[in-house]
């Protein structure tokens, strides 16, 4: 047996057990049901505290409907999403039922906190404004909800982060609109005089 | 008296003269527009330009050759033909809202001086739609690109005459607006229209030689290889618009017809050549 086959035969194997041991390979069904069964019972659980789980049941639903089509690496980040955010608002139930100090420490408006709800409307605000001169940007939008969804889970500095960019976003695309707004034919293309 | 008279017919010979310069700004327009892409492409012929980068690709012209042999857009056509002749709920079919048949893609897209816009043949197809109690098809993809499909190839050869009409301005405005439009940087990357399709035509982007955009609208809607079905100009324009990260308009919105309105109209005196496969 030559040197070359047998590496290739060794490399062979080698991907055969570990390709699928790690996040190159797809997600199968099995893990999609798993993180669908952990969102449910995180939502179980909060829903028993009496918090309103009804966006997150929602979101388990729709994890659950993209099994059919096997977008499970999708259904899986839903699942996930809502789980984080049961989970969160839990802590934060738990954080005001287990005393009043410990309790105000959970609830407060931390100055990361305020400055991410700050920041996100002033993002879809600049948003807006260069949705007016049709001059919004294709993420700006998707930055925005995915700073809306980690405010839910607490990750404020994440938000605020995405948050921060969105803002930028649609300050250069409402500039760009107004800078671009006599656009016609360019020297290259008129005909020379 | 003598004064007033004098006054008044001063007034209308500058408005005649006025109206008949900015009629003139169009055709000016598409001179230089065919001018610069024949300069570009010297050495493809004018009917060639409606091929896309077919025509200046020479190894993609023999791939797409033979594809057309056996084009992927037949089924759509088909299928487009069953639904020309296939009866609304109410009885009515499609040639009650187009009596001269399914042959009229040249007279689209054009100027609706009654309802003061641009109406394009995928919105005439959904407003018959929804004056026979159906509902409207979506615009990018789907039923209305199989429609789409049988209508242009009976209007295959058919040539291409947009008009903009000289006694309503708004129909001017359209025009300037869907050249701005085309023209205007936009998105993350800051690219227009013209950037690939005018200043890069004939180059390569990644590795896609970049279409001219002289005779960019003959062809829809299109097969596309990417997409592995049909898809309508609204499509297009929806992803040209994601690729340069930018928000896409709603399909048929103000916007995309007053931008077909003014690419079409730069491919004047091109024949239609429709349904189209492309990469």
């Amino acid at each position: 047996m030559t040197i070359r086959r047998f590496a290739a035969g060794a490399l062979t194997a080698v991907m055969l057990v570990a390709l699928p041991m790690t996040a190159t390979w797809a997600a199968h069904r099995t893990e999609a049901e798993a993180a669908i069964a952990t969102a449910k019972a995180a939502n179980e659980k909060a829903a028993a505290a009496g918090i309103d789980t009804t966006e997150t049941a929602g979101m388990i639903e729709q994890a659950e409907s993209l099994l059919p089509t096997k977008h499970y690496t999708k259904a899986i980040e839903i699942a996930n999403q809502a789980q984080k955010e049961d989970e969160f608002a839990l802590s934060q139930a738990s954080g005001a039922a287990e005393g009043e100090v410990a309790g105000e420490i959970a609830n407060e408006d931390t100055p990361e906190k305020v400055k991410a709800e700050e920041t996100i409307a002033a993002a879809e605000s600049a948003r807006k404004k260069a949705a007016s001169v049709g001059g919004e940007w294709r993420d700006t939008g998707t930055m925005i909800k995915s700073a809306e969804a980690a405010m839910k889970t607490g990750e404020y500095a994440k938000a605020l982060e995405l948050a921060t960019k969105a803002k930028h976003q649609g300050e250069l695309g409402y500039a760009q609109a107004m800078a671009e707004a006599d656009a016609d034919f360019p020297s290259y293309m008129k005909p020379k005089q | 008296m003598r004064n007033i008279i004098t006054m008044l017919a001063a007034a209308g010979v500058a408005c005649t003269l006025a109206t008949h310069a900015l009629a003139a700004a169009p055709e000016e327009d598409k001179e230089a527009f065919q001018t610069y892409f024949k300069a570009r492409f010297p050495n493809v012929p004018e009917q060639e330009f409606a091929n896309g980068a077919y025509a200046i690709d020479p190894i993609g012209r023999e791939n797409w050759e033979a594809i057309e042999e056996f084009p992927p857009y037949e089924t759509a056509i088909d299928n487009g033909h069953e639904m020309w002749d296939t009866p609304f709920a109410n009885g009515k079919t499609y040639k009650d809202c187009f009596p001269d048949g399914p042959a009229i893609e040249n007279r689209y897209p054009h100027w609706d001086k009654e309802r003061g816009m641009v109406v394009t043949l995928a919105l005439a197809i959904n407003e018959c739609r929804e004056a026979n109690g159906e509902k409207p098809l979506k615009y990018r993809k789907g039923p209305i690109a199989d429609l789409l499909a049988y209508m242009a190839y009976e209007s295959r050869g058919q040539v291409i005459d947009v008009v903009i009409p000289e006694d309503d301005p708004r129909a001017m405005e359209a025009y300037e607006k869907g050249k701005q439009i085309w023209f205007a940087r936009r998105g993350q990357f800051n690219f227009s229209c013209a950037s690939c399709h005018a200043a890069n035509s004939g180059t390569t982007l990644r590795t896609e030689i970049l279409s001219p955009a002289l005779g960019h609208t003959s062809h829809f809607p299109v097969y596309r290889s990417k997409w592995g079905e049909m898809g309508t100009l609204d499509r297009r324009f929806a992803g040209c618009f994601k690729q340069v990260r930018a928000k896409p308009y709603a399909p048929q919105s103000e916007e995309y017809r007053d931008l077909a309105y003014f690419l079409t109209y730069m491919s004047n005196g091109l024949e239609l050549n429709g349904p189209g496969a492309r990469k």
